[in-house]
């Protein structure tokens, strides 16, 4: 079921709970169909052991044709089952949080709409003060509301903040559990392959400065070296414009 | 050997047998549907369980339908058997 994150403006926590427990219990049966085969074929085979001819010979070579043998599948669709029921747990404590951080946005949106209108009338008051008395009364009351206004767009932006880590932690448990279902296919899961301008780019950076250092290492991918061109302009930004123009074009003007 | 030797009703069990095999498979194909992969969760989860499906449609689907042909022959092995039982006993007990 889909839940409307007002609060939060977006749903950090993305998934449905019955969808996947759906998909859990599919390929337990399709695993436990596929488990039901080669014992049934057998089983056949026993109960027409005392067939005999030329029809017995040609049936029971139709039964060792049968495709059989999918204990890897079985095994595969088994395990896809424990990753998405492992998701579903996950998916449930996200979906919690998410909930939470959206109350407490809903909550902070509120206050602070009352904290504008509070800062909207001490200004209205501070401009119709009419003794200096009264202006620096005004003037502080205004100060005040500004502050308290301040304080809680702070809080409201480090509750959206908390929603977007949730939100990426969400998305690496997701893509974990696909990886499982990539591996019980019998594959490796694909890793994206980086943009090779960008691993260029990094490698210049990383050759210039340790904080650069730092930006490389971020643009590459864990233990892969930076491509690093043998000839190119000095200075920074002519190393990136290097590493970003096409090679072999024309590079003068 | 020469000949043959056929108990019908043994035959007919192991035609069960694989009839009730083909319910299974067939109640776990229906349900297997690509479609039902939506909403699992953001990413790449959708399709690797889609992809999942596809494959395990595709094994099911193709042991079905083998299946279910090998379930048909043993009954049309036991109509022929019961068949040919009649003629015989027609040509035996025809008058000369």
């Amino acid at each position: 079921m889909a839940t409307s994150y007002h609060g939060l403006g977006f749903d950090p926590a993305p998934g449905d709970l019955d969808a996947v427990a759906a998909a859990a219990a599919r390929f337990t049966a399709a695993a436990e169909a596929l488990a039901g085969i080669d014992p049934a074929l057998r089983r056949t085979g026993e109960a027409t052991a005392d067939w005999h001819g030329a029809a017995a010979e040609a049936f029971r070579a139709r039964l060792r044709d049968t495709p059989a043998g999918f204990e890897d599948r079985r095994l595969g669709l088994r395990r896809a089952a424990d990753a998405l029921d492992r998701w579903a747990g996950v998916l449930a404590a996200n979906r919690r949080r998410a909930e939470e951080l959206d109350q407490l946005a809903r909550r902070l949106r509120t206050r602070i709409g009352a904290a504008l209108d509070e800062v909207t009338d001490r200004r209205n008051a501070a401009d119709l003060a009419a003794t200096s008395a009264a202006a620096a009364t005004a003037g502080a009351d205004l100060a005040a509301a500004s502050a308290r206004l301040t304080e809680l767009e702070a809080e409201l932006a480090e509750v959206l903040d908390r929603a977007r880590r949730l939100e990426r932690d969400h998305l690496r448990a997701a893509d974990a559990c696909a990886d499982e279902l990539v591996r019980a296919r019998g594959s490796e899961p694909a890793r994206p392959e980086r943009n090779p301008v960008l691993g260029t780019v990094a490698g210049m950076l990383g050759r210039s400065s340790r904080t650069a250092d730092t930006l490389a290492g971020l643009l590459l991918p864990a233990g892969r070296p930076a491509a690093v061109p043998e000839r190119g302009p000095a200075g920074g930004a002519a190393a990136l414009a290097g590493a970003l123009r096409p090679s072999g074009g024309n590079t003068g003007r | 050997m020469s000949g043959y030797r056929a108990d019908s009703d043994a035959i007919r069990t192991a035609g069960r047998m694989l009839d009730d095999t083909v319910d299974a498979v067939a109640g776990a194909l229906a349900h297997l549907d690509v479609g039902g992969c939506a909403n699992l969760g953001p990413g790449r989860l959708g399709p690797a369980a889609a992809a999942l499906t596809e494959e395990a449609r595709q094994d099911l689907d193709r042991v079905l339908g083998s299946i279910a042909a090998d379930a048909a022959l043993l009954r049309s092995a036991v109509a022929a058997y019961a068949e040919q039982d009649r003629r015989s006993a027609d040509e035996l007990t025809r008058p000369d």
